[in-house]
């Protein structure tokens, strides 16, 4: 069936292409555009139907549940939701920042000539393959987390602050929280710093000739590419939420508990089908079909919600 | 003008890149065109005794067997002179189930037999039968009490690896551990237990054993390629993914603890000896302690095969269901207890299974695995790490073949 969706869609891409040369430019482009959404649509559609088994066994309780339990065949997907929302929230609250000093560092600091081979550096970070970012989140991210998170309960104990020790290890819901913001900072600072190249330079003018300071002039500048900044801000969270390999290296795989503490072991939802899936036998298909439906339904309501703040009034 | 010129021109192209990709889809779709192993074909050898049809075939399956797997086949290309390709897809125990089930492996591996459920649907129509050991060992890090520093492995039991899975035993200095391990001298620190964090064969095989040999965690846990650990909420555990990420979470986390597939300990000996070491193993059934060994891996699965028989009356046949037959090899009545077993299915009839070519695929089928089961189970075929199979268990293999049309 997936292969007769895919077969169905090539042809009316093709014939789309054929009308866009042959017959009309204006026509053939908005039927291409059918096309995107006629894919995204069909993926959901197939998610939902391969994810009906689990829906008619476990209900909606499905999205709240907590429970996993291989051997009873019974399985929520609350955890991994959790898991999710978790490391995309703190990966986000270390990237934006880091990504907005790499942006003014690289415009306002460095000489011409070195900007451009320094944003070229940054953006090739984006290309590098996530597995290797995954080793060395596992081997070197990790290990040095552990030592900070130890050195840091260390303090807070001398100080009395806590009484319990901090426990952690290499893996665990912050390692991938960390690892997932250096691997979307290149994508957040590349869209930024687009938009602040494009800075009228009358306008730069007119804020120096106000009087701005440096500092000042950098925040009038910000608040006048906040588009930019929003759309760096969701391009990132959507990387930040649907990567997979790398997390499921460091993330430590607890599907059993529920946990909001970053420094425990956690899952993702992505990670949770990378890890399952290979292995996957009788209800638990559907229901990693359901986690699949999950997180495109969650990437649709975060860019409807973007789309909706552009729009009401060019923000 | 121009921009409408270079607006068609990519248009064109478009076109073109679109047409290609279906092209290629289809000719994907239609034919898996094999890929020959990555070897240089040998100058010109005829085919030997063994192998008379030519041709490829793909299966595909457990993780854990493509080591084995490629070496086979690799040495099987090179004796036909590169007639002879059998290509294995190192996808899962489940994905080569259910790409058996749906015909389009032409054969299927697994870390476990065909689930009871899948079994009843094809019972009869196929055959499964085991070609190759593994055993799971019980790798830990304590730098104190080191092989290196002390010259001495760990002592476990069943009863103290489940307490440890638990929770309940929380520290290295527990009484329960140190009654069993005299020599040394325990360290009273947290132990951090680690698992795998993906469905695997090696979960199934180790939560197997513990069901088998401590009453309590067959009443609370289970086994399976998952199973909901309860050391969870109790104590520090950490999951890691595939043998290769226990391997290492142990290696580098101290006073963790953890279960790899022999091989893995095996090519790390010396490093695991800096931090602490692997653990004998006490089998309960004749009160010994076993080292992971190949000869007492071997001796474990003939001596479950035979309780195997002396309960049901007769050595497992191809076409059985072989959930009982895993159980009874796990803790056998002497030997390393703790092995996990590694099962090829094979349709009966592939014509009637709808395959095409189907004389072609079960003729090569037949000879590829009854060489498996002879040559391929002598110790300059078997990779390092894995174990072959006892005389017993090959045979039933054997006869499983002659079941297999024509």
């Amino acid at each position: 069936m997936l292969g007769l969706i895919i077969l169905l869609s090539l042809i009316f891409y093709i014939f789309s292409i054929v009308v866009l040369v042959f017959i009309k430019f204006r026509i053939g482009m908005k039927l291409i555009g059918a096309v995107s959404i006629l894919i995204i649509g069909g993926m959901a559609v197939v998610f939902l139907i391969f994810s009906l088994p689990a829906f008619e066994k476990f209900g909606v309780g499905i999205f709240f549940s907590t429970e996993w339990d291989p051997g009873a065949e019974r399985y929520g997907l609350a955890n991994a939701i959790t898991g999710t929302l978790l490391t995309s929230a703190i990966a986000i609250a270390i990237a934006v920042p880091i990504a907005l000093g790499i942006v003014v560092f690289i415009n306002e600091i460095l000489p011409r000539r070195l900007a451009g081979i320094f944003g070229s550096l940054v953006d090739l970070t984006a290309a590098l393959p996530t597995v290797l970012f995954g080793l060395w989140g596992l081997f070197v991210l990790g290990p040095a987390l552990a030592w900070a998170v130890e050195s840091f309960s260390n303090v807070l104990l001398q100080l009395g602050l806590i009484s319990e020790p901090l426990y952690t290890t290499r893996t665990s819901l912050l390692t991938a929280s960390v690892l997932l913001a250096i691997m979307i900072v290149p994508y957040a600072a590349a869209v930024i710093r687009e938009g602040y190249a494009l800075v009228p330079k009358h306008v730069e003018e007119a804020i120096y000739a106000m009087g701005a300071t440096k500092f000042e002039a950098i925040l009038i500048k910000f608040r006048y590419i906040r588009n930019y900044l929003f759309g760096g801000f969701f391009l990132a969270l959507g990387r930040a939420m649907g990567e997979t390999v790398a997390v499921a290296m460091v993330v430590g795989g607890n599907y059993y508990t529920f946990t909001i503490n970053p420094l425990d072991s956690g899952i993702t939802l992505s990670s949770l089908i990378a890890l399952q899936f290979p292995n996957a036998f009788g209800i638990l298909v559907p229901v990693l079909y359901a986690a699949a439906l999950t997180i495109a339904l969650i990437g649709i309501i975060i860019n409807t919600v973007a789309i909706y703040i552009l729009y009401r009034g060019q923000l | 003008m121009a921009t409408k010129m270079t607006t068609r021109n990519i248009a064109i192209i478009a076109a073109v890149v679109a047409i290609a990709i279906l092209a290629v889809a289809l000719v994907a779709i239609n034919q898996q065109t094999p890929s020959a192993p990555p070897q240089q074909t040998p100058p010109q050898q005829t085919p030997t005794a063994p192998f008379t049809v030519r041709g490829s075939l793909t299966g595909g399956g457990a993780t854990f067997l493509n080591p084995q797997m490629q070496a086979w086949s690799r040495k099987v290309y090179d004796l036909t002179g590169g007639s002879f390709v059998v290509n294995y897809q190192s996808i899962g125990s489940g994905a080569g189930t259910r790409g058996f089930l749906n015909k389009t492996l032409a054969f299927g591996a697994s870390d476990v037999p065909m689930p009871a459920r899948e079994y009843e649907g094809v019972r009869g129509r196929f055959v499964q039968f085991p070609v190759i050991i593994g055993s799971i060992v019980l790798v830990y890090n304590i730098p104190e009490v080191s092989y290196k520093r002390t010259g001495l492995y760990l002592n476990l039991t069943a009863e103290v690896i489940s307490l440890i899975y638990m929770g309940e035993i929380r520290q290295w200095c527990d009484e329960r551990i140190q009654r069993l391990n005299p020599g040394l001298e325990l360290p009273c620190r947290d132990i951090i237990v680690v698992h795998r964090s993906d469905r695997s064969g090696t979960t199934a095989a180790f939560t197997l054993y513990l069901t088998r040999a401590y009453e309590p965690w067959n009443r609370t846990v289970g086994w399976g390629f998952d199973v909901k650990w309860p050391i969870y909420g109790k104590g520090s555990a950490r999951g890691a993914r595939g043998n290769e990420g226990v391997a290492t979470e142990v290696l580098k986390t101290p006073y963790s603890i953890g279960y790899v597939e022999f091989a893995y300990w095996a090519v790390n000996k010396e490093k695991y000896d800096e931090v602490g070491g692997v653990a004998y193993i006490k089998n309960d059934n004749d009160g010994r302690y076993y080292f992971p060994t190949e000869e007492n891996v071997i001796k474990g699965a003939a001596a479950g095969l035979r309780r195997y028989a002396e309960k049901y009356g007769a050595y497992p046949s191809p076409t059985d269901d072989w959930n009982p037959v895993s159980i009874e090899l796990s803790n056998p009545p002497e030997g390393y207890p703790i092995m996990s077993f590694s099962y090829v299915f094979l349709w009966k009839d592939y014509r009637a299974e709808g395959y095409a070519d189907p004389d072609r695929v079960a003729a090569m089928l037949k000879e590829f695995f009854r060489w498996v089961l002879t040559e391929g189970q002598r110790p300059e075929n078997v990779v390092k790490g894995y174990i072959p199979l006892p005389r017993e268990l090959a045979e039933i293999g054997l006869k499983a073949l002659d079941e297999v049309k024509p």
